[in-house]
């Protein structure tokens, strides 16, 4: 066809190898369609709603191989506990974070108040000869009653760090021209009809190690490896900004209970901000961290870090690939305007649908 | 065999005749939606014929087939997940290239040439991970959903241009990230230096 058939090709082959739907999600399905098109009088509740799941907890279909996979379908046994855990100064250091993060207070939010979560967040842009640091900042307003409106707010993505005269070319050639920030509003939190942040949260086991194995089930056959993943998926809950001090703790000594996580950094500094970061080496020039202030427990953010040169065009070995801080506080406003669906979109349906479509354009 | 614009408009009278859209459809949303975001799938196919049966009255019946109209909604649902599939795609970069390289690897031929789907591969995840996300849907729906211009267009509910226009940016990111673009302008360098970089990486 053309010179680009070659990648088009490569692409149609990607993971060409995924799993039928199982009998029992189509069962689900059609049964929940059913029922849908079928209504019984007394069922007011909306069908897909009730449907849905715990969001990123749900435990779904197993797909790939793998010794997580054969212990999920054996489900006699986890893997978190009998292999071991963190390295013992970081499992220490983990189990006084946790001590010190149950008597920090969860920020108290008044009537007509917000909690407001601050997100900075720095990502790799790669090209195929050079990289740079791209940097956008985002705040998520959550109103004391969770019906009301939630307010998202997305700052323009800017170039934050470049390495050396390709990246700056990169840079200028890639960066984004807008100015203005994305605002999006969504009763519920449901952005993009999608769960709100806390979704699920209050359904966690609030045993460490059943934790850790309820994550190893439900990330099973994910990410590089299963224990990459755990620490991938803790830093993605702690991430949302909304976890309550009890579960915080929790999740510290999940972490703790995750083989080859180290304290890699005890001065590790984000956004201003220094605590100690709890990493793994990946063994593909990679090293995902979380970062605890050790005084009051609270998470500072995440980090990727390039352990060798090469990993990444142009990027030193040492430097962060991206990383996330989080802060919250409680604020007596959020900002006004923005739309249901963000720039360009527009909502498709009843009000509340949440389906939002392309402008045209 | 009825058309799907046929098992439509009988559901409007019959809703549940809607379940023969189910079952004729459900596994080819379910494995755009498993590709794209893995595990989560089953819920992005059971919500997108839900939303399909409640805005079934809006399906343009003179069209027959109802895939890029049902990939659309999958599509949209897909965008909540957004922090999972470049989880996934990031998987990809990492190690997963290597495991998809092994299992395409009968498909293309010997060694050299399974060395080169893992690098191509990392690169188009790379690539496709750093695209903007309409490009990526796109993209996505003309390369696995099996869907032309016009389908594609459907799907996003955008003019047949905007789909051209968005593939053939996606496409020469993927180009770029491949290194091919370099090779057609420097011959003799383009494949070596590609060579030189498998051997980097792979270190």
């Amino acid at each position: 066809m053309d010179v680009t058939q070659d990648e088009l090709t490569l692409l149609r082959k990607v993971r060409d190898d995924v799993a039928e739907p199982s009998t029992t999600a189509l069962n689900a399905g059609r049964a929940a369609l059913l029922e849908a098109a079928e209504p019984a009088a007394a069922k007011p509740i909306k069908p897909h709603r009730a449907l849905r799941r715990a969001g990123w907890t749900t435990l779904g279909v197993v797909a790939a191989g793998g010794l997580a996979t054969a212990l999920v379908l054996g489900n006699v046994i986890g893997l978190a506990g009998w292999r071991g855990g963190a390295d013992p100064a970081a499992a220490d250091s983990l189990s006084r974070a946790a001590a010190a993060t149950i008597k920090t207070a969860d920020p108290v939010v008044g009537p007509g108040q917000y909690l407001e979560v601050s997100t900075k967040a720095v990502y790799a842009a790669i090209s195929q000869s050079s990289t740079y640091l791209a940097h956008q900042d985002g705040q998520v307003y959550i109103p004391a009653d969770h019906d009301a409106d939630w307010v998202w707010v997305r700052d323009p993505e800017i170039a934050a760090k470049t390495f050396g005269p390709a990246s700056e070319r990169q840079a200028a050639e890639e960066a984004p021209t807008t100015s203005a920030p994305d605002i999006i509003r969504a009763a519920q939190g449901a952005f993009y009809n999608g769960r709100p942040m806390d979704w699920g949260l209050r359904a966690l086991p609030h045993d460490p190690q059943q934790l850790l194995n309820y994550i190893y089930r439900t990330t099973a056959g994910r990410g590089v490896s299963p224990d990459g993943e755990a620490l991938g998926t803790i830093a993605d809950i702690l991430r949302t900004g909304v976890v309550p001090a009890e579960l915080r703790a929790v999740l510290y000594r999940a972490l703790a209970g995750i083989p080859g996580v180290t304290i890699s950094d005890t001065t590790a500094t984000l956004d201003g901000r220094t605590g100690v970061a709890f990493g793994r080496d990946e063994g593909n020039g990679l090293r995902q961290e979380i970062i605890i202030d050790p005084a009051t427990g609270l998470m500072i953010g995440e980090r990727e870090v390039v352990l060798r040169e090469g990993v990444l065009p142009g990027v030193p070995a040492g430097e962060s690939m991206g990383w996330t801080s989080v802060t919250t506080t409680v604020v007596d406003a959020a900002p006004s305007g923005g739309t249901l669906c963000g720039t360009g979109m527009h909502p498709v349906g009843a009000a509340g649908s949440g389906q939002c479509a392309g402008a045209g354009k | 065999m009825s058309t799907d614009s046929e098992i439509i408009r009988r559901s409007r009278d019959t809703p549940a005749a809607f379940a023969e859209l189910y079952d004729r459809h459900a596994a080819v949303i379910h494995r755009y939606a498993s590709r794209r975001i893995g595990e989560a799938a089953d819920d992005i196919m059971s919500e997108t014929f839900l939303i399909a049966f409640e805005r079934r009255a809006a399906f343009d019946e003179r069209l027959t087939d109802a895939r890029p109209w049902l990939y659309g909604i999958a599509t949209t649902l897909l965008k909540r997940h957004r922090r999972q599939e470049a989880r996934a795609w990031r998987g990809l970069v990492a190690g997963g290239a290597a495991q998809q390289a092994d299992a395409i690897q009968d498909a293309i031929g010997g060694h050299d040439d399974r060395l080169d789907a893992e690098l191509g591969i990392r690169r188009l995840a790379v690539a496709i991970r750093r695209m903007p996300a309409r490009d990526r849907d796109a993209l996505l729906l003309y390369a696995w959903g099996d869907l032309d211009y016009e389908g594609v267009a459907r799907a996003l509910d955008v003019p047949v241009g905007t789909v051209r226009s968005r593939l053939n940016r996606a496409r020469r990111q993927l180009r770029q990230a491949s290194g091919r673009e370099a090779s057609a302008q420097e011959v003799d360098h383009g494949r070596d230096s590609g060579r030189t970089d498998t051997a980097a990486q792979g270190a």
